[in-house]
């Protein structure tokens, strides 16, 4: 069951099964003391759900210190089935190491798409995918090696824009691009793009001279990136490179036989996610409406500023000004909305209203208002298609103003 | 929410387009969604030369090698 035996037999699958130990490990490790995944979260409205499971504050059942310790209990839990699955691997005992590693894989999968919005990074997609192809498919090394050259290719949807076009998102910038002078951010930035959406095709190749090219300049290309990103991200996807392009690489042909028939269609289901935020209208940097089904890794430098105007039915009124300047923070209207809506959940009978407006800056763009809502509180939020509340490029949003050079947190 | 002092300085809307581009990037601006068709060509050119070639294309020469 589960093609284990292909485990049992093949190094290369066997090095990947270390490596998804280690991401996991990392994972576990960034999410044992969040607030996202407990209770506590729940109770204070702090909790974000996925656009398709807005009640998943109602699911949350775990406390992380101070409040309680039932979250690092289940951490500790798998830590040791983790540790446990290294030991069986050193014993040779696969199916019991399989069986270990899929509790991570289901806490992982069902945390990164069930429990938070939160929480979920494109890495994390990386972990799912890889492990999923290494734990359930058959044909792993075909189809492990096709699903990472795929996430590379995919991820150039998200770059065809602007930001990596022209490279405004480092321009806009304070630090730019790291070690290289401005000037040369759109050279950079365009050949990144090259690279993962032709190139990486190579590192299937038969041609020895090119494949180890293309894995030279990927792992090059990945410790690089650790500049901004850090240790988790080339964590996770390095090992894997080098164990399925460098260590063990061989050419390893499409399979086309009845078993393959899951591997293609996750790789069907790659495609369509992919795709989805294009399918809604609007630029989705913008809206960032269907952002988080597909790859976004560096999609657009985000800076934001969301004001809410609170009208009690007591005639009490209180104004709150939320700013992100960072990079990295996606200015997502649904996050923002999904907190207003615990508010006003929460304060039903005390509250009248909830006047909104958000500012979402671009690449380093204009300020544009693309939400500015008399009640709040009467906004839904549907997760696959757009909502009219929010505003496109194509609706003109006014430009409140012009930001500064920002960071990368 | 929260009501932290604001660190985002806007600047004024008086002639103040995007003072952040250097080198080519004014030009790539201007030319951004051309570029970006472009771009997309070689997506799809990348993606259909793969599925047909590398993937459909076997899958036809070997049914019609065991229909022989």
């Amino acid at each position: 069951m589960f093609s284990i035996h292909e485990i049992e037999q093949q190094p290369v699958l066997q090095w990947v099964f270390g490596a998804t130990i280690l991401s996991y490990f990392l994972a576990f490790h960034a999410w044992i003391d969040t607030q996202a995944t407990t209770i506590d979260a729940f109770a204070r409205g702090t909790h974000l759900c996925w656009p398709h499971f807005q009640s998943c504050g109602e699911w949350l059942f775990l406390r992380a210190l101070p409040n309680g310790y039932s979250q690092t209990l289940l951490y500790m839990f798998l830590f040791g089935t983790l540790a446990l699955a290294i030991y069986c691997m050193h014993k040779k005992d696969w199916v019991a190491a399989h069986l270990l590693l899929v509790l991570s894989f289901f806490w992982h999968a069902a945390v990164i798409f069930f429990l938070t919005y939160a929480l979920a990074g494109n890495y994390d997609y990386y972990v799912f995918l890889l492990a999923f192809t290494l734990l359930f498919l058959p044909h792993k090394e075909f189809f492990l090696k096709l699903v990472f050259v795929l996430l590379y290719f995919l991820s150039t949807a998200a770059k065809i824009h602007e930001t990596w076009i022209v490279g405004t998102y480092f321009s806009a910038l304070k630090t730019g691009l790291p070690l290289f002078p401005d000037w040369s951010i759109p050279f950079w930035t365009n050949l990144v793009m090259f690279m993962e959406m032709v190139a990486a095709w190579f590192l299937l190749s038969r041609n020895r001279l090119l494949q180890r090219a293309v894995l030279v300049f990927f792992v090059a290309f990945h410790l690089y990136s650790g500049l901004l990103v850090e240790y988790r991200y080339p964590a996770t996807v390095l090992p894997t490179l080098v164990i399925l392009f460098g260590m063990f690489y061989r050419h390893t042909p499409p399979p086309f036989d009845r078993k393959s028939a899951a591997g293609w269609t996750l790789v069907a289901a790659m495609l369509l996610c992919q795709a989805a935020p294009h399918l809604i209208p609007g630029d989705e940097k913008l809206t960032m409406e269907g952002n988080k089904l597909g790859l976004y890794m560096f999609d657009a430098n985000h800076q934001c500023i969301s004001t809410t105007h609170v009208v009690y039915a007591n005639g009490v009124e209180q104004n709150f000004r939320d700013e992100s300047a960072s990079a990295r923070a996606r200015c997502d209207p649904y996050r923002y909305w999904f907190r207003i809506k615990q508010v006003c959940t929460e304060r039903a009978a005390i509250l009248e209203r909830i006047q909104w407006t958000l500012d979402h800056s671009v690449n380093g763009g204009p300020f544009l208002r693309i939400v500015d809502v008399h009640d709040a509180c009467t906004l839904s939020y549907r997760g696959f298609g757009h909502n009219d509340w929010i505003r496109t490029e194509k609706d003109s949003p006014p430009v409140v103003g012009y930001p500064v050079e920002n960071i990368y947190e | 929410m929260n009501n932290e002092p604001a660190f985002i300085v806007l600047k004024g809307l008086e002639g103040n387009e995007p003072t952040h581009l250097v080198g080519l990037q004014p030009l790539l601006l201007s030319h951004a969604d051309s570029l970006a068709i472009g771009w997309w060509l070689i997506f799809f050119t990348t993606f259909a030369y793969l599925l047909v070639g590398k993937f459909l294309w076997p899958i036809v020469r070997r049914y019609s090698r065991t229909t022989e």
